[in-house]
């Protein structure tokens, strides 16, 4: 496929019995980057995925694939794949098959279906393909979503919480596996997870989802240099950070550390020029924590 | 359409065969039964008028079976591995009709082989083609409504075919305490001798208002997880 691929929602709005689950979500993925998808629970990353892959209608808005409409179409549903957890307690659908059967009816239904490369990622795995879907463990069932997202080849391909109950080791061969199919094949990845701080050096760039809302959508390391954490004594921190937006304080009798962000492209070390302070940068975790963190969870101690 | 459609009939080609195999086994089976039971002297003769019910019996309990699961076990897994709701509805339709038509041609052969053909049962193989479709359609929608409402959808079809029955009994119940009996009378001749095929015909349209109200509980289901 010599046409770079671009999967675009405008507008888009979910409303589950009068509440809105999506308000007004508008963005643009593009083939050949890795995207991460960060929100709390219940900031509606799964219901966007599958509004985005035509598993579920959107009360408004649209989606497109390089500017054809996604729902009900083939031709475009032919270039995505959404990978998502199985529910093991489904005692219909998915869980009654075997790994195998499953993947039998993934590879009919994916046009690019690489068969070599899923026995490959089976045995990288070591999945029993007789074995039922109802009888995997959480992280058996994660792999197997791995394999049908990774085999697909589908152009732009979505996983939403791949490394749910993956061991370390197999989460580091998820990311080393993704990485390389990446570099050879070209495809987007947009990954949804919880696992921050291990993905982020995956994330090429980050969305973030709060409340049903884009909060923001930017290059990694652009937005990870923006933020910053400033400490020192509480008068001096708050002359330092006078007109940066704050996201988070934490006090300790008279010390004080804030997250700040700065504008992009302002360093922030003109900002704290001759200020008593320490600046630390924040990892993405830290600063995901920090936009959508609960208030009260901020530290105020004597 | 036509991707959609060669897509999901590459993936619905499988159940549909087993299903066959299903129904023609259960009736050969029924068959093997029916050897046992049969006259030492009349083995052949008791296989022959049998066959045909077997085979009519075999495909219904097959078609009722199989797609009260669909919706729920098949259809939504295809949607989640990318598919149309148009691709996967239009195919099982087309399934269920092939179906249909294989139960209709296995009784037809049947009918011959009792020697009936000749004696007004000619019309029993679409009588039967037309009530395997409508069968299916009825328990694919049940499966549906489960699906996406889960038990106040079942309980809403249980309830829906209640006031159905309640409805005909009452009016049935009605009539004959009235001085309708002498209509309600002319009105059962009138069916009685109404043609196998045009009862065939009739459970036919049935089965495709079922199968229309299948497709508007469906084209905007979502995946669940």
């Amino acid at each position: 496929m010599s046409e770079t691929m671009v999967l675009r929602c405008e507008n888009i709005c979910k409303e589950y019995g009068g509440k809105r689950v999506l308000e007004e979500v508008t963005l643009q993925l593009e083939q050949g980057h890795i995207y991460g998808l960060i929100g709390r629970n219940g900031a509606g990353k799964t219901t966007l995925l599958s509004i985005l892959t035509a598993q579920n209608p959107a009360t408004s808005g649209t989606v497109t694939l390089n500017g054809a409409p996604v729902w009900e179409n083939q031709s475009a549903l032919d270039h995505l794949c959404f990978s998502r957890e199985i529910n093991p307690a489904n005692t219909f659908g998915s869980a009654a098959y075997k790994v195998r059967e499953y993947l039998r009816i993934a590879r009919a239904y994916y046009p690019n279906w690489d068969e070599a490369y899923a026995k490959r990622l089976i045995d990288a795995f070591g999945l029993d393909v007789k074995k039922r879907i109802g009888k995997l463990s959480k992280g058996m069932l994660s792999m197997v979503t791995i394999v049908v997202a990774l085999a697909s080849r589908a152009e732009i391909t979505i996983l939403d919480e791949p490394v749910a109950g993956l061991d370390v080791v197999a989460r580091e061969k998820f990311y080393q596996l993704l990485l390389e199919d990446q570099t050879e094949t070209g495809r987007a990845f947009v990954i949804s997870t919880h696992i921050i701080e291990e993905a982020a050096s995956l994330f090429e760039k980050v969305i973030i989802l709060q409340e049903g809302r884009l909060r923001l959508m930017e290059d990694t390391d652009e937005l990870v240099s923006r933020f910053w954490a400033v400490s020192g004594r509480a008068d001096e921190v708050d002359a330092a950070c006078a007109g940066l937006t704050v996201y988070h304080t934490d006090r300790m009798g008279r010390a004080k550390t804030v997250y700040v962000s700065t504008e992009p492209g302002r360093q922030i070390r003109d900002q704290l020029a001759g200020r008593a302070v320490d600046v630390a940068p924040l990892s993405l975790q830290q600063l995901f924590v920090a936009v959508c963190g609960d208030p009260s969870m901020e530290v105020s101690g004597r | 359409m036509r991707k959609t459609v060669l897509h999901n009939l590459r993936c619905q080609w499988k159940p549909l065969t087993l299903s066959l195999a299903g129904a023609a086994g259960l009736t050969a089976f029924l068959c093997l039964c029916c050897i046992f039971c049969a006259p030492v002297d009349a083995i052949g003769e008791t296989v022959v008028i049998c066959f045909g019910p077997f085979a009519a019996a075999s495909w219904l309990l097959i078609a009722i079976g199989l797609s009260l699961n669909f919706y729920p076990q098949s259809a939504f897994l295809y949607l989640l591995l990318g598919t149309t709701r148009r691709g996967v509805f239009l195919v099982r339709v087309l399934a269920d009709l092939c179906f249909a038509a294989a139960g209709g041609l296995v009784a037809a052969v049947g009918v011959l082989l009792a020697g009936l053909w000749n004696a007004g049962m000619a019309g029993a193989p679409v009588a039967l083609f037309g009530g395997l479709f409508f069968a299916a359609q009825l328990t694919e929608l049940c499966g549906l409504l489960s699906y996406r409402y889960g038990k106040w959808g079942m309980l809403f079809y249980a309830f829906g075919i209640l006031v159905l029955c309640s409805f005909s009994g009452f009016f049935v119940g009605m009539v004959a305490g009235e001085d309708w009996g002498e209509a309600l009378d002319q009105l059962l001749r009138w069916m009685a001798a109404l043609p196998l095929v045009s009862i065939g015909g009739l459970l036919l349209v049935c089965g495709g208002v079922v199968a229309a109200l299948c497709w508007g509980f469906f084209r905007r289901a979502a995946v669940k997880a």
